[in-house]
């Protein structure tokens, strides 16, 4: 290990991330190796075997064949990789799966539950908010977080809002205006 | 992007001891750092992840101050309403709702520069020990526009700009800095955009009394995610309409968020106008020196400078966009 | 051959016509036909699957064993590789082969130059054995622009030949009509001259281009690709690999956009199949978001000079056009006008230029949106010239047309004309100001015989509807669905289609807006056989004439029975396949697409912003078969339109060719709060043609949009930007101009 007195501990503290219950205070130091990790994703428990540089879009697409969260600018600039960390929206492509150790991610493939659509896979479906279909996902996943957050605050956002909200995901078809109106469908409607 | 060790302490103790390896990098949200890393622009061996450390992560009021750690993201920043309007506002304008969760207030700081020449690992940018700037002959349309030479990037940091109108200070591990002391141009030093020492780390940033009347503003050309072309950021103290003190930071202009201060001077002592803000804004930028495409952003400034002035004081025509 | 009188047109404006009905052709549908389907708002068949994440597509293909490839190109736009060594780079961790793409010693042409390609177990370390790749390129300075393209001694940029390449439009004697046209100009009440320039726009599809390559034990192979054209990528695989058709097959059941990038097997195809083979592994080869910008192509530059007279009467008299623009190494950068209005005597030179930049690509109609964005932006010219109301001045100069004028008045009444137009543009008081302004589009016929389609009924009752080309988003599934229900009486999302595998029936390329017309009409062939198919089998069961059953609302109807479809399927002896084949192209109501948009702007004076607030899209191309998605692909042409009329732009460093914006942040791409309101009109015509009636769709909403924005713009402020994009810049410089003050900054390149 490179100099440094703690990292003598790593092999031990290493596993202990990776499976979210490192000893509480310890610094851990995870060498350049691929190692086991524990990711909770969509409710469940899924092992895989990571190096460090993973990122969470990569863990998901390549080790875990969850391949709805796309790959398509890879630098965090067009929320195609959006996935929810705790319910919030983050950029997987820009997230180290070992960032995410111990916390929920949500993936679209979570977002129906069973054969039940969520009601905004159900608007998207009923405005066509989709053409080609990549941009979606990230977008699913968006939408799903600003309707879950209407809903739990009962607040309604504005037409102004929902843009204001859905400015980190690109669209290259231009489905645009058609995500606003499944949103404005989905908060609208009484709870 | 190259394989890494990465290091997760739970104490600024930890992260210091961590940072004492040779080519450790620390990271925050990691938005800055992993674009840097997969364009292979910085290579680091070790990676200290600063997002486990509690004490990093409060946003506290003490008395008249506001004591924000390091590792608080701009989600965090933007709703909180402690928080002064400029620097709430700043923090709501970056970025995208992705990175603003992600993305924290030191690393937001301590980003390096948006500059493409300095983000091609192909090119040899003076920044990166290399002996040229190629924005100066090349490609330089969103370029800085004072303090450009040897190097034209611009800071990037909304954060930095609304700072500035905040007369902050950012507290390290080490020390405390005042923010007009902070930054530093390229000629000043090269190969940073900041005075921290190497390992030295950001903890969180303090802000003594701020002022009640504060705004933010930039100009864009795309109104979803996309830099701004020029911004600022102002803070005035009011009595009766007089301004008693005004603090003027400009974004996007030069390679570090810039004071107004003869701007600021002009405004003491005099109730505030349209045309009392348009005459300060032209002070403002005056001794800019534009590059060859960049000329464009000399009016822009003007514009935003005199918008945010009128919206920090609340008066009307007071929409940068 | 049948001759047949359809009542064909639209409500208002009718036409018989006579049609010359191909033999086992159904006639197309009237004015007089009631569809229960099809011109309804039809879900889309496949959006559950998208909506869920369970759609694959290329990227998304993953199994064991399979190997990622990732291309090395060149930063640099001209010189020579002097040395490329991949020694370092073989030996990494999870590397399994190299491939050099070009030798030392040959030339250097573009940012994007393919120089190797490594496979390795992951991604990661496939990224960073690339990386890992010596290599030295002695650079030239990089001829990026037509002025230096075109200047006296000038480098070639392919040597031996020259970098202009120019075209005198006249007919047989482009001389005369040169001097027809300028005299025209010169004896004209009124003379107007204007130089538009446009920038490169690139495709950016969300998914890369890519292919996945697997050999099989038999030694056929599979690709997956995300292509527009999968009988066409089988075509370059077959001649690539020198084996027969019956041992490679194309898949591509998804598609990420492709905007017309994506023909042909291309670089990462060939990468894949060479790395499979070498390697003995199935080899995924996707470009990089940066090659995505670099080697996936672009809408060629413009610089567009018109000059033209006008004479008292308010007529046109003639124009002079004078085209020039570059698409890199690959030309195609002609600019489609004069068009749509009559221009009296014409004359017009096109110069292509090449430049040392990635090689140019068909995008979105090739070559209108700044053709159209000119001839639209000039027209406003003229008629403020002539003093005349922009829609008056364009009836005045137009041909009789069976849409346009009915297409205006929509348009105009439904965005307010009347009241938002400003008679002198610039008229509003403070900072802000709006305005409104409009144009044409237009496209043509496409659409021919090369299709088939095949229906299945099972015994179990389910359908399936079967091509072989690919849905790249707009709906094409969809629409079979739609159209083989129409004529089964069975609702489209009781349908299954299958398309995107070369191993279903043949299909066209996904390109010209040609897929709807050339699919549609077979499967409408197809859908009506199964049903007689379905039917006499039916009859035979019952032991009646076939000419005494019908299918009515989803069931059997005759020989005092009635049986739903279902039901009725068990009776078959067999599954029933038949197979529908597009004929000719026959007589139609008309025979071009038309279109218009009208856009109401706000622009902020102070910092150039524009806002633009309000777009009208009426859009004809024949019958619209899924009305919400023929909605969906207006919508998402005038997205695309305004991304291009005030965002994109691709920017080279011009002494070394690199695209200095090869990314999603600087390369600045419409995103959600630059949305405006967007009203989609489908403007349906029963215009027979074919069976269907059907014309292409996929391009013409994106044609008019810049101009229609431009001409906005002038109305509120009395500026004119005459260079897309429309950034802050250009709008400030364009309102000092008009205030006789000399703009702090630089015009449009158009390079």
């Amino acid at each position: 290990m490179r100099g440094v007195g703690i990292a003598a501990g790593g092999a031990s503290t290493a596993a202990g991330l990776r499976s979210g219950d490192a000893a509480a205070g310890a610094m851990e130091i995870i060498p350049a190796e691929v190692a086991p990790v524990i990711l909770m994703v969509n409710g469940q428990k899924r092992a895989l075997k990571i190096e460090p540089r993973v990122t969470l879009l990569r863990a998901l697409r390549n080790s875990l064949d969850l391949t709805g969260t796309k790959q398509i600018c890879d630098r965090g600039s067009c929320g195609g990789c959006t996935v929810l960390v705790d319910g919030e929206r983050v950029n997987s492509c820009m997230t180290l799966a070992l960032d995410v150790v111990g916390k929920k991610i949500e993936t679209v493939e979570g977002v129906a539950q069973g054969d039940e659509l969520h009601p905004v896979q159900k608007a998207f479906c009923e405005f066509d908010a989709l053409q080609c279909g990549f941009c979606t996902p990230g977008f699913v996943v968006a939408s799903k977080s600003i309707c879950d957050r209407a809903k739990a605050t009962g607040v309604v956002p504005t037409r102004e809002q929902i843009k204001q909200e859905l400015s980190g995901n690109i669209c290259r078809c231009g489905t645009y205006n058609r995500v606003f109106d499944a949103i404005e469908k989905v908060v609208g409607q009484k709870a | 992007m190259k394989n890494f060790e990465y290091a997760i302490p739970r104490s600024l103790a930890q992260a210091s001891e961590a940072m004492e390896v040779p080519n450790a990098h620390a990271k925050g949200g990691g938005t800055d750092l992993l674009d840097l890393m997969k364009g292979y622009v910085v290579e680091p061996d070790r990676v200290v992840h600063l997002m486990q450390i509690p004490e990093l992560r409060t946003i506290e009021t003490k008395g008249d101050e506001i004591h924000i750690g390091a590792t608080v993201t701009i989600a965090e920043l933007a709703a909180n309403l402690k928080v002064p309007a400029v620097l709430r506002e700043a923090a709501f304008e970056t970025a995208t709702p992705q990175i603003r969760t992600t993305g924290t207030v030191g690393g937001n700081l301590c980003q390096r520069p948006r500059c493409w020449y300095f983000r091609d690992a192909d090119y040899p940018c003076l920044k990166k020990k290399g002996p040229t700037c190629f924005s100066q002959e090349g490609e330089n349309r969103y370029h800085a526009i004072f303090d450009n030479k040897p190097c034209a990037i611009v800071h990037p940091s909304n954060l930095g700009t609304a700072l500035v109108a905040l007369d902050a200070q950012v507290i390290t591990d080490k020390r405390s800095i005042d923010i007009s002391e902070f930054f530093v141009l390229p000629g000043d030093r090269l190969y940073q955009e900041n005075v921290l020492k190497p390992k030295e780390l950001v903890t969180k940033v303090v802000i003594k009394n701020p002022p009640a009347n504060s705004a933010y503003l930039e100009i864009r050309e795309k109104q979803s995610f996309d830099w701004a072309l020029v911004a600022a950021g102002v803070s005035l103290t009011l009595n009766s309409g007089i301004v008693a003190q005004a603090r003027i930071g400009l974004g996007s202009v030069s390679p570090i968020p810039r004071r107004a201060e003869a701007a600021e001077k002009l405004l003491v002592g005099q109730k505030l106008s349209e045309k009392l803000a348009a005459k300060a804004a032209d002070v403002a930028l005056e001794g800019a020196t534009p590059m060859a495409q960049n000329a464009y952003k000399v009016p822009l400034a003007k514009t935003i400078v005199k918008r945010a002035i009128l919206a920090a004081a609340g008066l009307p025509e007071a929409k940068g966009r | 051959m049948a001759k047949r009188i359809k009542k064909l047109g639209y409500a208002g404006k009718e036409r018989s016509v006579e049609i010359n009905v191909p033999e086992g052709e159904a006639e197309p549908w009237g004015l007089d036909d009631r569809l229960t389907y099809v011109g309804k708002d039809i879900v889309r068949v496949d959006a559950v699957a998208k909506v869920t994440g369970q759609a694959k597509y290329t990227f998304d293909m993953n199994w064991k064993g399979m190997l990622v490839a990732k291309i090395l190109v060149s930063p640099f736009g001209a010189g020579t590789l002097k040395l490329i060594n991949s020694d370092k780079a073989a030996k990494m961790p999870g590397v399994k082969a190299v491939l050099l793409l070009k030798k030392e010693g040959e030339p250097v042409l573009h940012n994007g130059d393919e120089l190797a390609a490594i496979a390795a177990e992951t991604e990661e370390q496939a990224e960073d054995a690339v990386h890992a790749i010596v290599y030295e390129i002695e650079q030239l300075p990089s001829i990026t622009t037509v002025a230096q393209a075109t200047a006296p001694g000038a480098r070639q940029v392919f040597p031996g030949k020259d970098n202009l390449s120019r075209k005198r439009h006249g007919g047989d004697d482009p001389d005369k009509a040169e001097k027809e046209a300028l005299a025209a100009i010169k004896s004209a009440a009124k003379t107007v001259e204007a130089t538009y320039t446009t920038e490169v726009q690139n495709h950016n599809s969300l998914e890369t281009h890519g292919v996945v390559a697997r050999f099989e034990k038999d030694g056929s192979v599979v690709l997956w690709a995300s292509t527009q054209g999968t009988f066409g990528v089988k075509g370059d695989a077959v001649d690539y690999l020198k084996l027969p058709e019956s041992k490679v097959r194309v898949i591509a059941e998804y598609i990420g956009g492709g905007f017309g990038s994506k023909f042909g097997i291309d670089v990462c195809g060939k990468v894949a199949v060479d790395l499979a083979k070498k390697t003995n592994r199935p080899v995924k080869c996707m470009l990089t978001r940066e090659q995505e910008h670099l080697t996936g192509g672009n809408r060629p530059s413009s610089i567009q000079k018109m000059k033209a007279g006008v004479g008292k009467d308010g007529r046109i008299t003639g124009v002079v056009v004078q085209t020039s623009g570059s698409g890199g190494i690959g030309g195609g950068a002609g600019c489609s006008n004069p068009a749509i209005y009559t221009f009296g005597k014409k004359y017009k030179v096109e110069d292509i230029v090449y430049t040392n930049a990635p090689g140019s690509r068909a995008f979105r109609a090739p070559g209108h949106p700044q053709g159209i964005f000119a001839v639209e932006s000039f027209m406003d010219e003229l008629a403020h010239a002539a003093g005349e109301d922009p829609i008056d001045f364009r009836k005045k100069n137009i041909e009789d047309h069976p849409f346009y004028q009915a297409q205006w008045e929509l348009a105009a009444r439904e965005i307010g004309w009347k009241e938002k137009f400003r008679k002198k543009p610039g008229a509003d008081k403070g900072v802000r100001k709006r305005g409104v302004g409009m144009a044409s589009s237009l496209w043509y016929q496409m659409g021919w015989p090369g299709s088939e389609v095949d229906v299945t009924i099972n015994k179990d009752g389910s359908v399936y509807v079967m091509n072989g080309a690919q849905d790249i988003g707009t709906g094409t599934k969809t629409l079979l669905a739609t159209i083989v229900g129409e004529e089964l009486t069975l609702p489209p999302s009781s349908l299954r289609v299958k398309m995107g595998d070369t191993n279903l029936p043949i299909g066209p390329g996904s390109g010209g807006s040609s897929t709807a017309p050339g699919v549609g009409p077979a499967a409408r062939t197809a859908g009506i056989k199964a049903k007689a198919a379905f039917l006499a089998a039916i009859a035979k069961q019952w032991k009646v004439e076939p000419a005494t059953l019908s299918l009515v609302a989803g069931e059997v109807v005759g020989a005092n029975k009635r049986m739903p479809f279902v039901q009725a399927a068990r009776l078959l002896p067999d599954k029933l396949t038949v197979r529908g084949v597009r004929a000719l192209n026959y007589e139609a109501y008309h025979k071009s697409v038309g279109g218009c948009q009208f856009a109401e702007v706000e622009v902020d004076t102070e910092t150039g912003v524009i806002q633009v607030i309000k777009v009208v899209a009426v859009q004809d191309a024949g019958q619209p078969v899924s009305k919400l998605l023929f909605e969906s692909q207006i919508l998402g042409g005038v997205i695309q339109g305004l991304s291009y009329a005030l965002h994109e732009e691709r920017i080279l460093d011009h002494r070394f060719g690199t695209q200095v914006n090869g990314d999603l942040l600087w390369y600045k791409i419409a995103g959600s709060v630059d949305m405006p309101e967007i009203v989609p009109i489908a403007f349906e015509v029963r215009n027979g043609g074919n069976n269907a009636g059907i014309m292409g769709l996929g391009e013409p909403p994106k044609v008019p949009t810049a101009a229609a924005i431009a001409n906005a713009v002038f109305n509120a402020t009395g500026a004119r930007v005459r260079s897309l994009p429309m950034t802050p810049e250009k709008v400030l410089a364009a309102l000092a101009e008009k205030d006789g003050k000399r703009g702090a900054t630089r015009a449009g390149k158009g390079a």
